[in-house]
């Protein structure tokens, strides 16, 4: 997946309504966007998060990095 | 007096076998005597489970449910080697906790194929007259999220639904046969299943679920009794319905 595209996908996935959403974007993960997230990293790239690590998400790289920087071009 | 609940004789086919309810449903027929045969994805898993039966002609099988092309070929064998089918329990599945924002169509398709389609599949082989044995009973291992509605778990709940009411189609369709199909309503019950959707939660979120089970979470033994009664004679009349098993979950 690239860059744009993982980005792309969570703007989707937690209706992010902001211009220019970047990697340093903040971002606020309520139960229901965390079990998106949790679904999102699994069904993507295998990594199955845990709900303690998502509450220390506080932008979208901090997802990024739970899904393995080597795994996005 | 005999006892209503034996199932002496029965050849029991069980899915999903090598883990959670499915496996206890086969250790609990066994005690049972019947003739228990295993059908699951995982060899090594299956091996374990058929050194805890009881005394019987046990036997085991390792089929893909996803893979529907391997059923006539997986039923034949079962049959030619075992001999008629007089009981069948429905208990592999998939569980999904994933938000709507998340879903695709993918995901459906697989939660849909693993918990409803493939147990209309199996039983539309297993109900066939070559198939089938005398007074045979049908049972799908559903779930309360079929009945009841819970935040993210929207394929999975539908899943389960589709399961409940295909069950009483299908009660309709094959009483005739003389086959009784019924389904089972569980809650949360603990197995490696609930255990790997509980990682993923906080303390907090497990605590506030079990809080809403008034008798505390079930055992695999709750439904495998259930199970028992319901492949039994004891049950003779019983077709077309869905027992609640959940601790008093959707009491309130």
């Amino acid at each position: 997946m690239t860059e744009t595209e993982f980005i792309d996908e969570l703007i989707d996935i937690l209706e992010l309504e902001e211009k220019n959403v970047m990697l340093k974007t903040p971002i606020l993960l309520d139960s229901l966007s965390t079990l998106s997230i949790i679904a999102f990293l699994d069904q993507n790239f295998s990594k199955k998060a845990t709900a303690n690590e998502l509450r220390e998400v506080s932008t979208i790289n901090d997802i990024l990095l739970l899904a393995g920087e080597e795994n996005i071009r | 007096m005999r006892n209503p609940f034996a199932l002496q004789g029965m050849n029991v086919l069980i899915t999903g076998a090598s883990s959670g309810i499915g496996k206890q449903c086969a250790i609990s027929c066994s005690q049972m005597d019947a003739n228990v045969i295993l059908i699951a994805r995982n060899l090594e898993r299956l091996k374990i489970v058929m050194n805890e039966l009881g005394e019987g002609k046990h036997s085991y099988y390792v089929l893909d449910l996803l893979d529907f092309d391997k059923y006539p070929e997986t039923i034949n064998k079962i049959i030619r080697e075992n001999g008629k089918i007089s009981g069948f329990i429905h208990s592999a599945g998939i569980e999904a906790t994933i938000p709507l924002n998340a879903l695709k169509p993918h995901i459906y398709e697989e939660v849909y194929k693993t918990n409803a389609i493939s147990c209309f599949e199996l039983i539309r082989f297993l109900s066939k007259k070559k198939n089938i044995g005398k007074n045979a009973s049908f049972i799908a291992i559903a779930s309360i999220m079929g009945i009841v509605g819970q935040k993210g778990k929207l394929a999975y709940c539908s899943s389960k639904s589709a399961l409940i009411n295909g069950i009483k189609s299908l009660a309709l369709e094959l009483a005739q046969k003389q086959i009784r199909v019924n389904s089972i309503s569980p809650a949360i019950v603990e197995t490696e299943m609930v255990d790997s959707l509980f990682s993923t939660m906080s303390k907090e979120n497990m605590n506030i679920i079990e809080q809403n089970h008034p008798l505390g979470f079930g055992r695999p033994e709750d439904v495998a009794n259930a199970c028992v009664y319901l492949l039994s004679n004891a049950s003779k009349w019983v077709t077309g319905t869905n027992l609640v098993i959940d601790g008093g979950y959707s009491a309130k």
